[in-house]
């Protein structure tokens, strides 16, 4: 396994109190391969978006050593973490989270803003994400006028017009009902097909069998890792 | 990336309608006081600086000292042999120098007669000292005939109309004198940003003639009605003129008797033209000049006025910044960094000042008009003319689109996108620290001008009703011709016969006219004569002048008509001289030895203390006699219930005695409330500019109090649930506010204290310095604020609880 894409060697993540150590995380060792689905299980406040928001390098961790396609996040500086970020993650919420000034059309372009993308290119690059979500008549509307799971389609299709190689998902269908949970599963499902590794983390079994390895996290410690077939 | 900045702004604007027009609106009304205050600066700093060579020529300026070296008195003018000495005595340093001789004249061409206040005989150097453009005749000839006249664009409009003036005769009366001249030259009207300005040049030949001719005139030292101006050499300093100037001084004038030279005595001060607008107030100038306190005051107040809105814009934008935390987070996840964040938050701000700014030039416009008026000036906001205003205009709105938004941009872009993401999200304690020391310093300047401008409507109030020491009210002072004064007896008896005139006295000055003669004086003191060696002003009075005015006898008597030695020999001091020479009371100086110029004699009398001058003045030791041909003005006490057919009567005997001199007079009580004029503008300014930098504080706090509540929604419901009563709850949110007025209030007392001190000490009568005013201005902030707190509370308080605890 020397190329695993994601490797974590003993990570902590804690809080001091005034006397004691609350452990969120505790000695995490994981690895994840290219192309893998990966479903973060457990109950509340068991550390799985901890897990994520590390993973994401949203957070840092306490101890340990994470590595990204082998190079060690722990030791870079702000600015290369960024960049690192930038080139392999897609980030996807629970509550969409999109910015509610900007229409379809521009949330979706806001990431390659950032990315220096060329004018007509970020045409080209936008359109064809609205063409395969089937949003093109949306284009111009806000947030608010959506439902839940188109805006979740948003949220999925900002997340992913930057090609990045890992896609994190915070319970991507804690919002939405069943009918809408299925379908952006669905997509998730294309898209790991595509090539995309995707780390989800989730309450819901049915969700959880779209993808290929289960691990179930208990008071921040890793119980159980089991690989599965997919669900279709 | 910019596109999606401005519509990110666009759509933030739109969608928080209130808080941007609160945030704009606030942020246009001071830049609009700031460029309104700016224009007039600008304006205040540019006089004199038309002349081409304005950083050579100085006005030169007498001063008188006391023996103990302190000042006496300080003219604006000089006397006239001065100009032409300084010239033929400093030929290598002084390149011109140039008198010019100000009088009230009438002028006529046929039947168009006008008094003509701004009259000068000049040096016919005049032209090259100052370089105002002559648009027909040779500067360098115009003024060597002793008739030659010239005339402004606009004068010449108003006797010849459409005629050519040029080759006209004139008729000038001085006076009795009446005198033909001839326009031999029209030059463009004076500028108005000049510290004198003119209608008419006449030679200086006449003058000359009036003074028995060249020689007589370069004796005489004592008449300093002289404007005078030199004009330097090149690369000659100032300073190489005079460190010369005593020596030059005791070469001319002769030395006392004691043998003290002349320069230990009287001196000469140079003036650079430039300052005099703004620096020199003189015992005599031109024309009254403006004061750069003034300017400082303005400046002050448009950069206060600016920084409560800069303070607004701030405020609100960072309250904002809480709703906008979760797109900020966002941003940082889709892979922004902390510059391109804290470049779009100012881009933002900026567009915001740009907005305010077009609105700020709108109204500008609006209120140029207004604003002119006010100040005496005509401003223009012209943009083609003047391409640096947009510039200037567009440097400040960047400069307040950076100052104000850099604190939001920082203080968001340093937003953990993880908290964000948890919404964990709290507004940090030290960033509503910040927003409450800003509320603080708004309330300070507000309450500040609030408390500036009752003071300064208390002292003026305090110098209009001030018992002055004599009757002010109800006096007409006419100029005192020959035809009145040589037979004034004749003429007293046919004036006073009216019913509606009660009294009427001749004199050199009147109250209300500053004290500038005076002469040497020796006093019997113990029985011996000593020399005054402080300055006692004299007034040449009429028998009835005490009556007349209404000023009370402290000891002995007043000027008796029957007894003849009064026109020679008598004397009445006012009890400030009494003091100032050594008499231990009124009563004591009756009697005593007095001799005043030439004239020798007694005190037979002694006034009470008046207030001859304006209260900006102190009140000086005056002697008071009666002599002949002294006589400037006449004083005529009317009757309040008979005034229109007292002056109608006047007018017509004015006209017997005066045949073709228009009736002109004025009243003491108006004399006295033009000298308070510009406290009254500095009185206007405070109350204007109190009023919008408590309209802009208001703007903000409605803005700030709105979010609190809207934070704090939940907490309300929670409460209310709880028990808690309307009142409590607006008691809650009003009180933090009322901290901070309350600070305020502190921050301001001290720099209100200094700085009005200052302004009170330089009237020589004002109001004591007292707290008063600022506890009401406080209280005044307070009640404005309390109430506009209060609507938000109440809406706030009176919501259902259900609505606000429910979470989305």
């Amino acid at each position: 396994m020397e190329n695993a894409l994601i490797k974590w060697i003993e990570i902590d993540k804690y809080v001091d109190f005034k006397f004691r150590r609350q452990f969120i995380l505790r000695s995490i060792n994981l690895e994840i391969n290219e192309g893998e689905f990966v479903t973060f299980m457990g109950l509340s406040g068991a550390g799985k978006s901890t897990i994520l928001n590390i993973m994401g390098m949203l957070d840092q961790a306490s101890a340990g050593t994470y590595f990204v396609n082998n190079v060690n996040v722990t030791t870079l500086n702000e600015k290369n973490r960024l960049k690192l970020n930038k080139q392999y993650f897609g980030y996807i919420f629970q509550a969409y989270h999109l910015i509610d000034e900007l229409t379809v059309y521009e949330n979706i372009e806001t990431p390659l803003l950032y990315r220096n993308v060329s004018s007509s290119e970020r045409k080209s690059m936008v359109a064809e994400l609205l063409d395969r979500f089937g949003m093109v008549a949306k284009k111009d509307l806000f947030p608010e006028q959506l439902s839940g799971g188109q805006q979740q389609l948003v949220g999925v299709a900002r997340a992913i017009i930057t090609k990045p190689q890992i896609l994190l998902a915070d319970e991507p269908t804690g919002n939405l009902h069943s009918k809408q949970a299925k379908e952006i599963m669905e997509v998730f499902k294309e898209l790991n097909e595509e090539g995309a590794t995707i780390i989800q983390v989730t309450h819901s079994e049915d969700n959880a069998r779209y993808g290929n390895r289960i691990i179930e996290l208990v008071d921040g410690m890793i119980k159980n890792d089991k690989k599965t077939t997919h669900y279709a | 990336m910019w596109k999606n900045t401005l519509k990110i702004a666009y759509r933030n604007l739109v969608k928080q309608r209130l808080y941007s027009t609160i945030n704009i609106l606030g942020l246009a009304i001071g830049l609009c006081a700031t460029i309104l205050i700016l224009l007039f600066v600008k304006d205040e700093l540019s006089y004199d600086k038309y002349h081409e060579d304005h950083d050579r020529i100085y006005r030169v300026s007498r001063e008188w000292l006391n023996q103990d070296g302190t000042s006496s008195l300080h003219l604006g003018h000089t006397a006239p042999p001065f100009a032409p000495l300084l010239k033929s005595d400093f030929g290598e340093i002084i390149e011109e120098s140039v008198r010019l001789l100000n009088t009230d004249v009438i002028a006529r061409f046929d039947d168009k007669v006008f008094p003509e206040e701004k009259f000068f005989f000049a040096d016919h150097e005049v032209f090259k000292v100052f370089s105002w453009k002559m648009l027909q005749g040779d500067p360098n000839t115009v003024l060597n005939n002793p008739d030659g006249l010239v005339i402004t664009e606009s004068t010449a409009k108003k006797y010849f109309g459409e005629m050519d003036p040029m080759g006209k005769q004139m008729e000038i009366q001085i006076g009795t004198q009446r005198q033909e001249m001839m326009v031999r030259g029209i030059i463009e009207d004076v500028p108005r940003n000049s510290h004198f300005t003119f209608d008419m040049l006449a030679s200086f030949k006449p003058v000359e003639l009036f003074y028995g001719g060249y020689e007589p005139m370069m004796q005489n030292f004592g008449n300093n009605a002289f404007s005078t101006f030199i004009k330097l050499k090149k690369e000659v300093t100032p300073t190489q003129l005079s460190d010369q100037l005593p020596a030059f001084m005791d070469r001319h004038l002769p030395a006392n008797s004691q043998g003290i030279p002349a320069s230990t005595s009287t001196r000469l001060h140079l003036w650079p033209l430039k300052d005099i607008h703004l620096h020199s107030n003189l015992a005599s100038e031109i024309e009254p000049n403006s004061n750069i306190e003034y300017v400082y005051i303005y400046f002050a107040i448009a950069l206060f006025i600016l920084f409560i809105a800069c303070i607004n814009f701030m405020n609100l934008s960072t309250a904002k910044s809480a709703n906008r935390a979760m797109e900020v987070g966002l941003r940082k996840v889709m892979g922004a960094n902390k510059g391109l964040l804290i470049k779009q938050f100012i881009g933002e701000s900026m567009i915001m000042a740009c907005l305010a700014l077009v609105l700020a030039v709108l109204f500008t416009y609006l209120f140029l008009e207004p604003f002119s008026q006010f100040t005496g000036k005509e401003f223009s906001l012209n943009f083609v003319e003047n391409p640096q205003f947009a510039l200037y205009g567009l440097g400040l709105v960047l400069l307040v689109g950076l100052i104000s938004g850099s604190y939001p941009a920082f203080f968001l872009s340093g937003f953990e996108p993880v908290n964000v993401m948890k919404g964990t999200y709290k507004i940090g304690s030290i960033h509503e620290k910040l927003r409450s020391v800003l509320v603080v310093f708004q309330f300070a300047i507000a309450i500040s001008l609030i408390a500036c401008l009752i003071i300064v409507t208390n002292q003026l109030e305090y110098m209009k009703t001030k018992d002055l020491g004599y009757q002010k009210d109800h006096v007409v002072i006419l100029p005192a011709p020959p035809a009145l004064t040589q037979t004034f007896e004749m003429n007293y008896n046919r004036l006073i016969r009216h019913p509606g005139i009660t009294d009427l006295a001749l004199a050199s000055r009147v109250p209300s006219s500053r004290l500038l003669d005076s002469q040497g004086a020796t006093a019997e003191l113990n029985g011996e004569m000593i020399p005054i060696n402080f300055r006692i002003a004299d007034v040449h009075v009429s028998h009835t002048f005490q009556n007349t005015l209404g000023i009370e006898l402290a000891a002995g008597r007043d000027f008796d008509i029957e007894k003849a030695s009064d026109s020679l020999s008598s004397f009445i001091l006012n009890e400030n001289a009494v003091r100032a020479i050594g008499w231990s009371s009124a009563e004591e100086a009756i009697q005593k030895q007095f001799n005043y110029g030439n004239r020798q004699g007694v005190i037979v009398g002694v006034y009470e203390d008046f207030h001859f001058e304006s209260l900006h003045q102190p009140i000086v030791p005056i002697v008071f006699m009666i002599a002949q041909n002294r006589f400037n003005e006449v004083a005529i006490r009317v009757h309040p219930d008979q005034f229109d057919e007292a002056i109608g009567y006047l007018n017509t005997e004015w006209l017997a005695m005066n045949p073709g001199t228009p009736f002109q007079y004025s009243m003491i009580e108006d004399r006295l409330l033009a000298q308070y004029e510009s406290d009254e503008k500095i009185q206007i300014l405070f109350g204007t500019f109190s009023g919008l930098a408590i309209f802009i504080s208001i703007l903000g706090l409605l803005g700030m109090a709105s979010f609190t509540t809207q934070q704090r929604f939940r907490e309300i419901g929670i409460r209310k649930i709880l028990g808690a009563s309307v009142l409590s709850i607006i008691t809650l949110l009003e009180k933090e506010f009322l901290k901070l007025i309350f600070w305020g209030l502190l921050i301001s007392l001290p720099v209100v204290w200094y700085g009005m001190s200052a302004w009170l000490d330089q009237f020589s009568f004002h109001i004591p310095m007292s707290l008063i005013p600022m506890l009401i201005a406080g209280v005044t902030a307070l009640i404005i604020a309390m109430v506009t707190i209060s609507v938000l509370s109440w809406k706030a308080a009176t919501v259902n609880p259900v609505e606000s605890i429910k979470t989305e």
